[in-house]
Order: structure tokens, then sequence, then C-alpha cells
């Protein structure tokens, strides 16, 4: 089972880097045949990766949310997901190339790390592991499509450029993106007070990764406001979602130089 | 055109904050700033600000911070971090213990405030928007809304205002509006409204925001938690905070895997209230006990000695676990220690017992040989040991006029002891605002108005009484008042041609010919 995971891992890896290359091929060379490759280069790479992370669950016994390696997979399995739905809702495969750009930097930052499956050390052993990590990988793969959005949002100012999506299209996915992640980025915090509440009888400790997620999700609150205020939507709230998907990288890598209880997690 | 019904164009405008715009005074000029939800964007921008602040500078652990003695101690840890001044520039900003400082309480406090004015600034206007909204709209709203639609059939199609009504009304119902028709003169229009309640949850989602601050207050005020408690295997412990608990670690036992990882901590724990059992159980990390509300939590463990004293007179006056859990350093030397008191004269013990062992067995101390401990016995008001003694287990010696027998190694139990009486509120306001934000979002409400007017044939002039039904042209229009919703823009202009779809089928179905319908989509808001 832990050979299969790393094979699934590796085929991913590679399946993703084509669909890469067919999404920029798609937007800078124009070529429709290429955006269709790419998505069902993307749809195997995604079934892969599942394979892959299921393995490990199999193989190990435990949610594959427990070391960098797993987390930074499941990051990329969250951002491809979230991409495919959108993908698919609006047939538009213009933002392929920010996405998925985002989706397989992922997994060239999870091949640099061990891929060792560990057994689950005491302080993980609670099943709010599944729910509390899968809400960070839902909202995180969300946060990723919405910054790939407004990136392109910016990039794209007053329709420009005819072969990016549309200004007003992107807005709205961000928008979409930022629904999905608003409440799961939620559910992730409370989950982690409950665990918590659970483990050391508080529920909330000011813990370093903990505060980040809070920045991440009071950052997403701003965007929610701000889109209903006159002169703020459109440019201002695209840099609010960049700035958001900061908060994101920031807490994820946070497990570098924050230390804390979320250490375990480390590498 | 008559105009009938409401005045205002925009229903969900708060009446109040509009009566209230021209005024200078203070109260009214503070009212109206924590309503205002730039404010609260500012406000929520510099919390984020504080608690990034925080994740980032090292914090004074909170009993550390509670203490300006120890606080001034730590200070010596940043200044080794960061340098100067970079260390003192985050002291004078009390950046090193962000979350207990007036400024962030403040701002906190300040949110809250603006979140509970926000919240009774809106509420009146949105309970009557949701309960009575304005079905009856003027006509001008038709010409001016941020969305709009316009269509218009031939009187040769045969349409009647009517029919195009009943059409808008199936399109309308298929999407699950709720329809209320009526009529204007001679016009026919529909208030199709959905999600209505979906309104409520932004009150759901800000009042469980606010629950949860004021939780947390009642959390601070009412409830208590020791993080340190040390209870040796086999020994009992007054639990304090002015209960009648006590707690005893029966066993504690640590597991690893070979990778040296830990894999399992467990203590059996027996908690007694006023001396009658009432619980008992085996804890671990994540899964404690809970005696009406007194939580003991696995926190960690250490070395502990099972200690024996008699007095002059060979009677027992101290057997108990100590618990080595005071980490010693000094002189190149590690070693964990606990101290018990012995005696008493004036309200003060007569003796002092430190027990001390090595911190590590693979870390040799020639004081202290492995399976014996060191005692350090102090007297009152005395700076320095009167007696310093290495005991093996087993052995009893003289010491001070008692009898100090070391009887075995332990281990203790390291528990967090908390009490929070307003967890639950914390839960319920997590709730409210989770399901509040899904409902707000994803149970938007969606509003619009839909008014079908016979004009008389421009050919033949303005007619009083209206034209006979089938001479006239029928002038669909259809609006919605948004707040700059894509989501809702893009459903509107799908409804407005699927309603134009059936209208113009009927026509077709009347005439024998294709309508003539001439489609005239609003620019997005």
């Amino acid at each position: 089972m832990a050979e299969l995971s790393y094979y699934a891992f590796a085929a991913s890896f590679i399946t993703l880097g084509v669909a890469l290359l067919g999404y920029l091929w798609f937007t800078l060379g124009r070529q429709k045949g290429a955006g269709r490759l790419a998505t069902v280069f993307t749809y195997n790479s995604a079934a892969l990766l599942t394979a892959s992370l299921g393995a490990r669950w199999v193989a190990s016994g435990h949610a594959p949310y427990t070391n960098q390696f797993e987390f930074a997979s499941s990051f990329a399995w969250g951002t491809i997901a979230t991409y495919l739905y959108f993908e698919g809702k609006y047939r538009l495969k213009g933002m392929g190339a920010a996405a998925i750009g985002v989706a397989f930097a992922m997994l060239i930052y999870a091949s640099t790390l061990p891929a060792r499956i560990d057994p689950l050390i005491a302080a993980l052993q609670n099943d709010i592991l599944i729910i509390h990590v899968g809400s960070a990988v839902i909202s995180y793969g969300a946060f990723a499509c919405a910054f790939a959005a407004a990136a392109l949002y910016l990039i794209n100012r007053e329709d420009r450029y005819a072969w990016l999506p549309p200004q007003d299209v992107l807005d709205e996915i961000g928008y979409k993106a930022i629904i999905i992640a608003f409440p799961a980025q939620a559910m992730l915090l409370i989950l982690g007070a409950v665990w918590a509440h659970t483990a050391w009888g508080r529920y909330w400790g000011w813990d370093p990764k903990e505060t980040a997620a809070l920045v991440t999700w009071l950052i997403a609150a701003i965007y929610l406001h701000a889109r209903a205020q006159r002169g703020w939507h459109g440019t201002r709230t695209s840099w609010i979602l960049i700035a958001l998907f900061g908060a994101v990288l920031f807490t994820f890598f946070g497990n570098y130089f924050l230390g804390g209880l979320h250490t375990y997690s480390g590498l | 055109m008559a105009e009938v019904g409401a005045t205002s164009l925009v229903p969900d405008v708060p009446s109040i904050s509009k009566a209230r715009a021209g005024s200078t005074d203070l109260f009214d000029r503070l009212w109206r700033l924590l309503t205002s939800v730039r404010f609260a964007m500012l406000l929520i921008a510099l919390i984020a600000t504080g608690v990034l602040a925080g994740t980032l500078v090292m914090q004074a652990p909170p009993d550390v911070a509670a203490s300006p003695t120890s606080f001034a101690g730590w200070l010596a840890r940043p200044r080794a971090k960061y340098g100067e001044p970079w260390a003192s520039i985050f002291g004078a900003l009390d950046l090193y213990r962000v979350f207990g400082t007036l400024w962030f309480r403040g701002l906190l406090a300040v949110l809250t405030l603006s979140v509970v004015v926000c919240t009774v600034n809106r509420m009146p206007g949105i309970i009557t928007s949701v309960r009575r909204p304005v079905v009856r709209v003027p006509e001008r709203l038709f010409e001016r809304a941020p969305l709009r639609a316009e269509f218009s059939y031939p009187a040769a199609s045969g349409i009647s205002a009517e029919q195009a009504q009943l059409q808008a009304i199936k399109v309308l119902g298929t999407a699950r509006f709720r329809l209320i028709p009526w009529e204007d003169g001679a016009a026919r229009a529909v208030f199709a409204d959905r999600n209505r309640f979906g309104k409520y949850g932004t009150f759901l989602n800000h009042i469980g925001i606010v629950s949860i601050l004021g939780a947390a207050v009642l959390g601070g005020a009412f409830g208590w938690r020791e993080d340190g408690f040390m209870v040796p295997e086999g020994s009992t412990r007054p639990v304090g905070h002015g209960t009648s608990l006590s707690v005893r670690s029966e066993e504690f036992v640590d597991e690893y895997y070979p990778s040296g990882t830990a894999k399992d901590f467990r203590s059996e724990l027996v908690v007694f209230d006023d001396g009658q059992e009432v619980a008992r159980k085996i804890i671990r990390v994540n899964d404690p006990l809970d005696y009406g509300g007194v939580r003991f939590h696995q926190a960690f463990f250490g070395p502990a000695a099972m200690m024996r004293v008699r007095n002059a007179e060979g009677k027992v006056v101290f057997e108990d676990g100590v618990a080595l859990g005071y980490e010693l350093t000094g002189g190149g030397l590690s070693r964990n220690g606990g101290f018990f008191t012995l005696g008493k004269r004036n309200g003060l013990p007569t003796l002092a017992v430190w027990v001390v062992v090595p911190a590590s067995q693979r870390q040799p101390d020639a004081d202290i040989p492995a399976g014996s401990v060191r005692l350090e016995i102090f007297e009152p008001r005395q700076a320095r040991p009167s007696v310093m003694e290495t005991l093996p287990q087993g052995e009893t010696r003289e010491l001070l006029g008692h009898t100090f027998e070391f009887v075995r190694e332990r281990q203790f139990s390291g528990l967090q002891l908390s009490y929070n009486p307003a967890i639950n509120l914390i839960w319920f306001a997590c709730a409210a605002m989770v399901l509040g934000t899904i409902a707000v979002f994803n149970f938007p409400l969606r509003r619009l108005w839909v008014r079908a007017d016979e004009v008389p044939n421009e050919r033949s002039g303005p007619n009083e009484q209206g034209a006979g039904v089938s001479y006239a042209n029928v002038r669909l229009r259809i609006a919605a008042v948004t707040n700059r919703d894509v989501l809702f823009a893009r459903e509107f202009e799908k409804l407005a041609l699927s309603i134009d779809k059936e209208v113009s089928r009927l026509a077709s179905d009347n005439a024998g010919t294709p309508a003539q319908a001439v489609p005239v989509l609003a620019a997005k808001a």
C-alpha cells in the first residue's frame, strides 16, 4: 500500500505537470485542443492523487493529515478539486494555468519533503483530526482558486486581453470560492477549538498557527464586507483576495518558523 | 401613470440612519460611526494586524505576562532573539503580550459594540422588509432599478397583460419564488421573493460572533484553569478553587513506538467529592474526565518519589508521593525536583524538604547515583539547605530529628484542570455563526418585480379607457434592486429570458407566427 501511494503520487505529479503545460498552451498559444487535453490530464491527476492519499490512509490506518508531505499533497488535492468544480460549472479553462500552477507548485514542494508514513502520535489520536484538517483542505483549496481568479482579474484590467476570462466572471468565481472557503475556515477554527477543549480544556490558546488561521478568516470577513461597499468592488477586493492567499501560505508554512502546538505536524 | 405603494425605491435602507444623517450631535456621530461598515472593516483590519503581530513576535506565557517581576525577567529572551533596538521597540508597543493588552481588548470591545449597534440599527428595517416587503412599487422603479429587463410584444400576437403576468408567475414559481400578484390600473404586476428568511442569517452570524466574545469574557470571569497540576501515583490532591473535590492518580502508563515517539499516555484517575468517590476514568490526551464541568486532562508526566517520614517518637508524619516536576538547572547539571513540608509552628512549616533526582538516566550525576534521591532540607527563613543527603531506595536516614525513608520510585500524572461554565454557550455561538454564514450566502434573499402594461398602439394614440386587449402592445418589464450581487445579476438575466420565452411561445401559439419580442436587458449593476 505504501509503495502504491508513492507511485500514484509520482504519476499524479507528472500528469499535473502535463496538464499545466496544456493550460499554458491553451491560454498563451490559444489552442482549444490543448485545453481539452489539460482538463483530461487534470482529472487523471486528481484521481491519482486521491488514490495516493487513500493508499496512505489504508497503509497507516489514519487520515493522511499528519505531516507536511501529506498536508501539502492534500492542499494540492483541494486546489485541484475546487478548480475542477469551477471549470465544470463555468465551462472555463482560462483560469487553469493559474490555479493548476498553484496546485503544481504545492506538489513540487511536497516532493521535496520526506514522504515516510508515521504512526499516529498520542496528541493526534482523535477523529476530529479528519474533519479539522479536512476543513483546511477545502478552505485552502478554495482560497487558492480565489487567488487565481483575483490575480487574473488584476491582469485582465478592463478586459484588455481576450485570451483571459472576462473580469465579471473572474470576480464571480472569486466570490463563490470565498463563499465556500469562509465557512470552511470557520469550521477549521471551531473544530480546532473543540479539539483543544478536549485535549487541554481550553478552546482557544493564541497558538501561533491558530492565530494565523484567525487572521485568514478575518481577512476573508473584510473581503465579504468590502464587496458590498461602493468603490471597493473589483480591484480592491481582488487585492484583498491576494492578501488572503498570502495569509493562507503564511499559516501553511508557519510550521517552519512559528512553533507552538502545531509543530508536531511539521516535518 | 399614478404611482402607488411605497415611496422608497430601496426597501432595505434602514430608516434610522437616514433620519440621523443630517445631525451633528456627538451621540449621533458616534452612532453613525458604529453603524458604518467601513469602520467595521477598519476594526477587523486592525484586529487582524494585532493578531498577526502576536503571531510573529514571541509572546510571554500568560502566567509570566500577569506578573510584572517575572515579565521583567522574561524580557531577556526577546532581547537575545531580536537584539536592540527592535526588542525595545516591540516592548514599547507592548507586542510581547498582544492578546492581553488594553489596546487589543479595546479593539475587540469596540468591534463588539459596532456589531451590536449595526445589528440593532438594521434589525427593524430588515424584519419589516422580510415580513412586509414592498409589494407594490412605483412604475419608475422599472426605469431606474440596477437590474431591469424589458420586452414588448406586438398587438398582433394577441398577448394580454394578464397572460404575460401568468407566464411570469409560472416561470418564477418553478424557480421557487413566493409570488404576490397585484394590479396597478390596467397593468398586471407580480412581486416575487425567495429565501426571505436567509436575510436573518446575518443576524444569526453576528449574534454568534458577539456571543463568542461574551462567552470568552464570562469564562474568564467565572471559570478557572490550572496547567501544572501534579498528582503522584497513589496520591490524592485537593482540586481547590472553591470545590470540595480531590483527585487521586491510581496509575500512570506511558508507551512508545519503536521510533521513540509517543504512542499513548494514560492515567487512571479517581475523583472524590467530600471524600466520596464520584468518578473514575482512565484519561488520555484526547479523552479527559469531566465531573460536573470540572475537567481533568492528561497533559504531561514525570518522576515521583514515594517518601515516608517519622518523627522522633517513631510516628509517621508524612507518607506520600512527591511529584518531581520542577526543572532545576545549574552547575552544568540538569535535575528534577519537588518538595514537601513538615510540621507547623505559628502557621509556618518547620521544615521544607526538597527531593531531587537527575533529569535523565543517560546523564550521570556524581552526587546522585541511579536509584537514589538527594534530600535538601531547609529550615525556616534559610536561603541554603541545612542538610543535604543522598538517600538510596529502601534506606532510611536520621536528619534534623526525623527519619526519612525513600520508599520507591513512581511517576506523577501532570494534569490540566479546567472549569469553564460558558463553554456550551461558545459551542452554540459557533454553530449560530456558521449556520448564519451558510444561510446568508447559500440562501440569499432574491426579490424582483414584474409588470405588464398594455400600451395602446402608437399610431392610434393614447386611449383613456385602454384600448381593446387584442389591439394593444404588451410591454413586460422586470426589475430588481440588488446590492452589487453578480450571482443574482446572472440569475436575473436567466429568469427574464425564460419569462420572455414563455410569453413568446404563447404569442406564437396565438398568432401562428413567431413573435417579435424585443429584449432590452439592462446593463449589470
